[in-house]
């Protein structure tokens, strides 16, 4: 059977007729204005600022703002914006691993990153698009086959192939004070880009926040 | 004080005081209803009594129901729905909730403790994390499955007595196990040491089993209120020999009798006693009474006994006022003494005003609980997944209709593949519950939503 702890009962018989009496004389009832009572409609956030709903794990925010650091990071890195031929990058969900106790679509932040990135380095960095091979093959087959023309593009020998992988890890530590109701959550996101024919890790790159909050303690 | 000026006074006090109360239901209006009817129409007619529930109770219960139709939801092979309702519950699950004004409303001495949103107990939210697992590996995303099989676990962190703290096994094995079929060698073991270290048992299905069959079993845990003034939540529990899994029976081959082909691909010319070789011994991995019974004293609970201490103190303290007013007005009068006869009618209406008081505290403790949820988890293991088309049941002892449950399998993904049934399809002791119908008006919203939820899932 449930077992209860003892708390120290706050109330004795004369103070609470003193409550009562106070309560109602001064008091009465207190209305509630509960926030949005009416309801709200559609508004439009800044993704990159906390919103009106959040608990202690990865957020939209924490998305925008890790993106945007690895991609200046990134974008900075001699060995990869400097080089004659711009390194042929695949950046997608397939070497991103979620380690950490929030499930998570890796999609978003693997989709942001190669977006802004993409969009930033402006012909310095090269993305390929792996997803998108079984369709490309079948288009050249259409092209090799006669059955369309070739299009205004070149036609190349073979599908590009890859410099480097960026490959990443999300972890978590999460915490919880019993007595307080605390709980807490690190998260610490981890980039690596490889080079696609020897392993060679020629940039790394990390985010990483710690978070806490306690809910109401009916509801702990 | 004379009959009348009391029952006037009364009245007034009773009033004012019942228009504190924060649990005010309402109705539908007839567009809504007529939203209603329209939403459900869309909605498969075994889900549709949790569905409109879920309408009409809006945001206070949302958690509630949502995790009961997403349930029911994989019972009726409805996996899509079911992986919205449970995404639906966790996120509100995970909000935290502070600053709530409904949260405020259950703490006060004049409204119960069920005004404030459903979140569930940490049992109840371990298990929505554990059914949002096993869709996870349902789809194969093993990181996501491990992700909420390791929320599940956390959920049991919050138990007051430290051995009975993160003490669901099973979630700690099934995260294991996902990182073994997303082949994260180093975190399986780590992940299935610790499981074992809880669940000594876990060790009859070896880590490297690519099969893994999850039976749910018994019902689970239903809420009440005892005490006094039910101020005390406690649990009622059902035997857990009812419907006790006993084993996983052999798998029989689901193949066309005219598709030669799938049948000659099956390794041996007997897959059923191929399959069941492999298969390991049965292990009872989860206890959901245990865990709902092991978390210790809620911290809630010091308010609801200072409610339930209020309610009798002012109760002793409204008769003892009346009546020494009383007296004390009787003994003005028969000596004539008009200021002596003033004082008692004032203790008298103190005496009036805190037995009223009493009447309006409400120190009940919070009962809604998940009723579709099982009592027990069970573990099967296989060393190599048996074949898509393969059909596969549990044996039951002292099961009414028969003495198997059919299982739901779900396949190879990637190296691994998972099969899950349910002795009790369909059985929910919420049903009985009745609606709460919500007059928030934040909920006209979140009705709007669902239209979207049950579009996206079909």
């Amino acid at each position: 059977m449930f077992k209860t702890q003892k708390y120290p009962v706050p109330f004795s018989r004369r103070t609470t007729l003193l409550i009562v009496l106070c309560g109602l004389v001064f008091g009465g009832c207190a209305t509630h204005n509960a926030p949005h009572s009416n309801g709200m409609g559609a508004i439009d956030l800044d993704p990159s600022l906390k919103g009106p709903v959040s608990g202690v794990g990865i957020e939209g925010r924490d998305i925008v703002a890790m993106s945007d650091q690895m991609m200046r990071d990134l974008l900075s890195t001699h060995q990869l914006v400097n080089r004659d031929a711009p390194p042929r990058i695949i950046l997608d969900a397939s070497q991103f691993e979620n380690s950490s106790s929030q499930s998570i679509d890796k999609s978003m932040i693997t989709d942001r990153m190669r977006t802004a990135l993409n969009r930033s380095a402006k012909g310095r960095m090269v993305f390929l698009g792996r997803n998108y091979a079984k369709r490309v093959e079948e288009e050249r087959e259409l092209k090799r086959s006669g059955i369309t023309d070739e299009g205004t593009i070149e036609m190349k020998k073979n599908q590009a192939g890859v410099d480097y992988i960026l490959g990443g890890k999300m972890t978590s530590l999460d915490s919880r004070n019993g007595k307080t109701g605390m709980q807490q959550r690190y998260v610490h996101i981890n980039f690596e880009m490889f080079d696609a024919e020897n392993s060679v890790i020629v940039w790394s790159g990390d985010y990483e926040f710690a978070r806490a909050a306690a809910d109401d303690v009916v509801y702990r | 004080m004379n009959k009348l000026s009391r029952t006037i006074l009364s009245t007034a006090i009773a009033s004012t005081l019942v228009a504190c109360a924060g649990l005010q239901f309402g109705k539908l209006s007839d567009a809504e209803q007529a939203n209603m009817q329209q939403l459900m129409a869309s909605v498969p007619e075994p889900l549709r009594h949790t569905a409109s529930r879920l309408f009409e109770e809006g945001e206070r219960n949302a958690v509630l129901n949502f995790q009961s139709l997403g349930l029911k939801a994989m019972e009726q092979s409805q996996f899509a729905l079911a992986e919205r309702s449970f995404d639906e519950a966790l996120r509100r699950i995970e909000a935290i909730y502070a600053n709530n004004e409904h949260a405020k409303k259950a703490k006060s001495l004049w409204t119960e403790e069920r005004v404030k949103d459903f979140k569930g107990e940490p049992y109840e939210r371990a298990m929505a994390y554990y059914y949002r697992g096993l869709l996870y590996l349902r789809a194969g995303d093993y990181q996501n499955a491990r992700a909420s099989f390791l929320q599940a676990d956390y959920q049991d962190t919050i138990s007051e007595r430290e051995e009975f703290s993160g003490d669901f096994a099973v979630m700690t094995y099934l995260a294991g196990w996902s990182s073994m079929c997303d082949g994260d060698k180093v975190r399986a073991e780590d992940l299935l040491r610790n499981a074992l270290s809880k669940a000594p048992a876990l060790a009859a299905i070896p880590m490297n089993s690519q099969f893994l069959a999850v039976i749910d079993a018994g019902a689970g845990p239903v809420k009440v209120g005892t005490g006094k003034h039910r101020e005390l939540l406690s649990f009622e529990e059902s035997p857990a020999a009812v419907d006790q899994v006993v084993g996983l029976a052999p798998p029989t081959l689901v193949v066309a009798s005219n598709d030669a082909q799938v049948a000659s691909g099956i390794p041996g010319s007997h897959a059923t006693a191929l399959y069941s070789t492999h298969f390991t011994s049965l292990v009872k991995a989860g206890d959901v009474v245990y865990q709902a019974t092991t978390r210790g004293g809620r911290p809630i609970q010091g308010i609801l006994d200072g409610k339930a201490q209020f309610k009798d103190n002012a109760k002793a303290a409204g008769e003892a006022a009346l009546a020494v007013g009383q007296t004390t007005a009787l003994a003005g009068l028969y000596s004539d003494n008009a200021d002596m006869a003033g004082v008692g009618a004032v203790i008298g209406l103190f005496g009036a005003i805190a037995s009223l008081a009493s009447d309006a505290a409400k120190p009940a403790a919070d009962t809604r609980h998940w009723g579709n949820l099982p009592r027990d988890m069970y573990l099967v293991g296989g060393e190599f997944p048996p074949p898509d088309n393969a059909s596969l049941k549990a044996q039951v002892a002292n099961q009414t209709a028969g003495n198997t449950v059919p299982l739901s399998y779900w396949g190879k993904k990637g190296s691994c593949s998972v099969a899950w049934g349910k002795t009790r399809t369909g059985a929910d002791s919420n049903d009985a519950r009745k609606v709460e119908t919500s007059a928030r008006p934040a909920d006209k919203q979140f009705r709007a939503t669902l239209a979207e939820i049950f579009r996206r899932a079909d």
